[in-house]
């Protein structure tokens, strides 16, 4: 099943290993990643870095029910770094009209380059929290206390990149 | 509660969870109930939630990532048996899924990161220092032909003249210098930088999440015969990797930090080995 032979060790006492770890969870880290960073190159070395820090700290996971949201929280602090090397930007901003009450989305599936260009347009703080929402589905107090923000700027970011996306992705909306 | 609150709460409701009778959100789930204008508001961002949260794990994997994961595991396992980063590196652990993590998760990797990068950034300058000194006494001792191992010299010191501000990308084709096909990567910016073949040589910055790398272009007076389309591994020192090659009227010098990636990683073919001392760039008669 595993292309390598030779051992490696457990990434914690209840048995859960490395490559068991990589197994199962390296496609929803690298998608994560590639919503992240746009890139797939990126993508690929930030997943990298993700489960070798997992390897180095696999002691610090005791509950195998958790693996995912470690491996989301490892990969954050991974980005955080790749945002930072990339181009020190200040903190983003999104003025955007909120008047407009949100309208019932096309039938047709999204269209995936549209999709990905209206995220890599978001600021890097809104980016982060819209996805971990989508992607983690935590809830905005969740999402407010790994962060360590106030509730009220993450309902506000969230609610700033929906909007952004839902325009952006269905034109009806921006009209 | 205003409209721009029930917007927010609106938003803030999880596509498939039953968030509405959370107590925080109470407020919204009277507003729901007593406004069709707002269940209906509410029924749209639910359908978009759920479409946008679908199509965003729609993303194809690349073949052979999982071989590649165990690999690079693998190879640093063995490279550090019984050896740790920090203990402060990785985030904490106390959390269920779905529960709040600390933001430490964030933090820590900030330490680390700094300091090693201060720690390679002065070993980096360090060496090239001593390299582009090297490169300038031999220079000055002997000036005529290039050879290759000169040529891995010179590209660190072109890397040492570049500002840290790179050029927007929508700016760099009006210098007609692009990037060849060879390279993988998109660069991210671009600048000049004069060299002794080219005082027009173009610097693409290829820097990544996988470290430092860049592309000089350049469109010396005369291209040697030594160069083909096909690139060839410089020799060099210090954690770098340089390779050159040639297409049309551009000569092209890729320069990679080695420490944690490979130089072969950014072409679309691996460069080849070439032996020392062997004619690459002819001088231009004007430098």
């Amino acid at each position: 099943m595993f292309p390598l032979g030779g051992s490696l060790p457990r990434v914690d006492g209840n048995g859960m290993e490395i490559r068991r770890i990589i197994h199962e969870f390296y496609q929803p880290v690298y998608r994560y990643a590639f919503r992240l960073t746009g890139s797939a190159a990126d993508a690929e070395d930030l997943v990298q870095e993700t489960f070798l820090m997992a390897h180095a700290h696999g002691d610090q996971l005791r509950d195998e029910a958790k693996a995912r949201a470690w491996l989301f929280g490892i990969l954050r602090g991974c980005v955080g770094k790749y945002f930072r090397r990339r181009r020190p930007t200040p903190a983003g901003n999104l003025e955007l009209d909120l008047d407009r009450l949100p309208e019932a989305p096309s039938a047709e599936p999204l269209d995936q380059e549209q999709l990905q260009t209206a995220l890599n347009e978001l600021p890097e703080d809104f980016k982060v929290v819209l996805l971990m929402f989508y992607f983690e589905e935590l809830s905005y107090q969740e999402i407010a206390a790994t962060l360590e923000l106030p509730i009220g700027t993450v309902m506000s970011r969230l609610a700033r990149a929906k909007t952004h996306l839902r325009r952006k992705i269905n034109p009806d909306e921006s009209s | 509660m205003n409209e721009k609150q029930i917007r927010e709460a609106l938003d803030a409701c999880r596509p498939g969870s039953d968030d509405l009778s959370l107590p925080d959100l109470a407020p919204l789930a009277r507003t729901v109930a007593e406004s069709t204008q707002w269940r209906a508001a509410f029924e749209n961002v639910r359908k978009s939630d759920t479409a946008i949260a679908q199509a965003l794990h729609e993303v194809a994997i690349p073949a052979g990532l999982e071989a590649r994961l165990l690999a690079a595991v693998k190879a640093a396992h063995e490279a550090q048996p019984g050896g740790t980063l920090p203990h402060d590196l990785a985030p904490p652990l106390q959390h269920h899924a779905g529960q709040p993590q600390s933001s430490t998760a964030v933090s820590p990797a900030k330490t680390r990161h700094v300091s090693r990068r201060t720690w390679l950034t002065v070993v980096a300058t360090v060496a090239a220092t001593v390299l582009v000194a090297a490169w300038g006494f031999d220079h000055w001792r002997r000036p005529p032909a290039m050879n290759a191992e000169n040529l891995g010299f010179e590209a660190l010191a072109w890397s040492q003249n570049l500002s840290a501000d790179w050029l927007d990308m929508s700016e760099a084709k009006q210098m007609n210098r692009p990037v060849d096909r060879q390279i993988r990567f998109k660069p991210h910016g671009w600048q000049l930088v004069a060299t002794s073949h080219d005082a027009t040589t173009v610097a693409y910055d290829l820097t990544g999440a996988r470290g430092t790398a860049m592309l000089f272009v350049l469109s010396p007076a005369a291209i040697p015969e030594a160069l083909s389309s096909s690139a060839i591994r410089i020799p060099s020192t210090g954690g770098w990797g340089v390779a050159a090659w040639k297409n049309g009227d551009f000569v092209y010098v890729l320069l990679v930090e080695e420490r944690r990636q490979k130089l072969d990683r950014y072409l679309a073919s691996p460069a080849t080995e070439i032996a020392l001392a062997r004619p690459v760039i002819a001088r231009s008669p004007t430098s």
